[in-house]
């Protein structure tokens, strides 16, 4: 409960600090009219620009909270905030997500007008499908952030990890294009990592609605996200030694 | 009574890493980087009773945020025993943080965009406070630090003064029985200052809390505290009370004379003038040479007072002089 209404209370942060929100939504936009003219110009239907708009989305409203998490532990912030009844890591991770969820609902308002719009069709059966997936893929993406931004007690500067974890994302994840159009071999590795399930798991069923598809993706987001959840809690142990060690 | 804080031959020793010159040290500084241990607090012994406010003080780097660290139970010590009211504090961390409150100077606990009391709001939740025990407390605290009218202003549009006023608000919500103030009023005006250290003091009398306040701010000590812990180089220099530690490093004392005449003359041993005005004259005198009683006798003599002050030098140098004496 008190992650609850500490998520509820990031949510409510995030409504008032909307300048952000605004200028990746922008960026969204005008990512979203590119890619449209992209995939209009090799003669593709509507619902690769809705693949496009559903990945970019969660990707878009993804909070940093990898940069959030380094900043504390430069700074030794993490040291006073460790000294209350509630977890530090948790704490941040229902930051991250009440402050995102706003942001998706923003950035989701947006580029679903403007698909339709570039479209010209209204979404079609499987992004509606796709949307309790979305959510928790955009779930697994802020325990991912939490888990980059703690090795900060190890690296300290955790943006090349992050820059490394970002594109591996981009690519393996589908990010601009189905893993359909990649090569076989390419296609038959990145579903054997945690990136294909986080966006083209669930964004392709915009290409074909297929249950059984969305149940797959459902399980394996679910597996990873259980093993993310105890990877992170083993991490948070290990970084507390870390700051023991070497002092906050 | 058992003491509110009880320490006993504590110890914090840090690993260091040293990364050495040359590319083959540097090489050998990502396979295996060379250590060096440092003990940031060195065996520190010490009891604080409940209700005492101490001031700890010490250079940059003497082992003081260490001390706090471990005392609020954020780091484990490499050796010695502590109790904060009754708890080992890295063992039962979670327990005591129901216990205790901080307030660091330079860091924020206020949602930035939201209104304080929306942040009051979340720590009721934090520390499993009622209702209607929230909003007795709380109002108790807005009539003591008079941020009734801040309450509904966005944090990010609060002055200095006014947002430590409700961070140490936010701090005391869940009343806690020991308070850990680090720098409280660093950045602050001359105005805010004083206020803080009146609003700290005075609420530590009225809920029997203790404090324990780091600062390099003399005033923060002099005005909040009754007891000062000197620290260096990871060890007790000094425990005496802050009158005390006047009486015994002080020998010098600042007396400023308002005259009738523009000007006067006072030859005595270990008096210097340092500052003349046309009826003005400020001395330095050093009391153990000449008492203060002596100057003013002979100043009363030399002309007709008009006023007269005289100040302790501020406690920047009692410190230094302990530091003098202990090196």
């Amino acid at each position: 409960m008190k992650h609850l209404a500490i998520a509820a209370l990031a949510a409510r942060h995030a409504l008032h600090a909307r300048g952000e929100a605004v200028a990746r939504a922008v960026f969204y936009l005008a990512i979203l009219v590119v890619l449209s003219s992209l995939w209009r110009a090799l003669g593709a239907d509507g619902s690769y620009v809705w693949y496009v708009a559903l990945t970019e989305w969660v990707v878009l409203a993804m909070p940093l909270l990898s940069v959030e998490i380094e900043e504390d532990v430069r700074r030794g912030d993490i040291a006073y905030r460790i000294a209350r009844p509630v977890s530090y890591l948790w704490t941040k991770v229902a930051e991250g997500l009440g402050n995102g969820l706003v942001r998706l609902a923003m950035i989701g308002g947006c580029g679903g007008v403007a698909a339709w719009l570039l479209t010209g069709t209204p979404p079609p059966r499987g992004v509606l499908l796709s949307l309790p997936l979305a959510t928790l893929s955009f779930f697994l993406l802020v325990l991912w952030q939490a888990a980059l931004g703690l090795t900060a007690f190890w690296i300290g500067d955790t943006q090349p990890l992050f820059w490394v974890w970002q594109k591996l994302l981009f690519l393996l994840g589908g990010l601009l294009f189905p893993l359909d159009v990649y090569p076989e071999w390419l296609q038959r590795a990145a579903y054997f990592t945690p990136f294909a399930p986080l966006l083209h798991g669930w964004a392709r069923l915009a290409l074909d609605p297929d249950p059984a598809l969305s149940a797959e993706t459902g399980l394996l987001l679910a597996g990873w996200g259980v093993a993310l959840v105890v990877f992170l809690a083993w991490l948070y142990r290990r970084a507390l030694v870390v700051l023991d060690v070497n002092g906050g | 009574m058992s003491p509110a804080i009880e320490v006993t031959d504590l110890r914090k020793v840090f690993r260091v890493r040293e990364r050495p010159k040359g590319l083959r040290g540097t090489l050998r500084y990502l396979v295996s980087p060379p250590t060096r241990d440092v003990a940031a607090v060195d065996g520190v012994s010490f009891r604080i009773e409940p209700g005492e406010r101490v001031a700890f003080v010490g250079p940059n780097g003497a082992g003081k945020s260490t001390t706090i660290k471990m005392l609020a139970g954020i780091l484990h010590p490499t050796d010695g025993i502590a109790r904060v009211l009754g708890f080992v504090p890295w063992t039962e961390r979670k327990r005591l943080a129901y216990r205790i409150g901080t307030v660091f100077g330079q860091r924020t606990q206020l949602w930035y965009h939201l209104p304080a009391k929306d942040t009051f709001a979340l720590l009721a939740r934090v520390y499993d406070q009622d209702e209607a025990t929230h909003r007795r407390r709380l109002g108790d605290l807005v009539d003591a630090f008079a941020v009734g009218k801040l309450l509904d202003t966005p944090v990010r549009q609060l002055s200095l003064g006014e947002r430590m006023r409700c961070e140490i608000v936010a701090s005391l919500l869940h009343a806690p029985q020991v308070l850990f103030l680090d720098e409280p009023t660093i950045g602050l005006d001359v105005t805010a200052k004083a206020t803080i250290r009146d609003l700290v003091r005075d609420t530590s009398r009225r809920d029997g809390s203790t404090v324990l306040l780091t600062s390099h701010d003399t005033g923060d000590m002099e005005r909040v505290c009754d007891r000062v812990l000197v620290i260096h180089d990871g060890r007790l220099l000094l425990d005496r009370p802050i009158a005390d530690l006047r009486r015994t490093y002080i020998r010098r004392k600042v007396v400023t004379l308002l005259t009738a005449d523009e000007r006067i003359s006072l030859a005595l041993p270990g008096v210097t003038v340092t500052e003349t005005a046309p009826h003005r004259t400020v001395l330095e005198v050093d009391v153990e040479k000449t008492p203060i009683e002596a100057v003013v006798q002979a100043a009363l003599h030399a002309s007709r007072l008009r006023d007269l002050t005289v100040e302790d030098p501020p406690m920047e140098e009692i410190v230094q002089a302990i530091y003098a004496s202990a090196s």
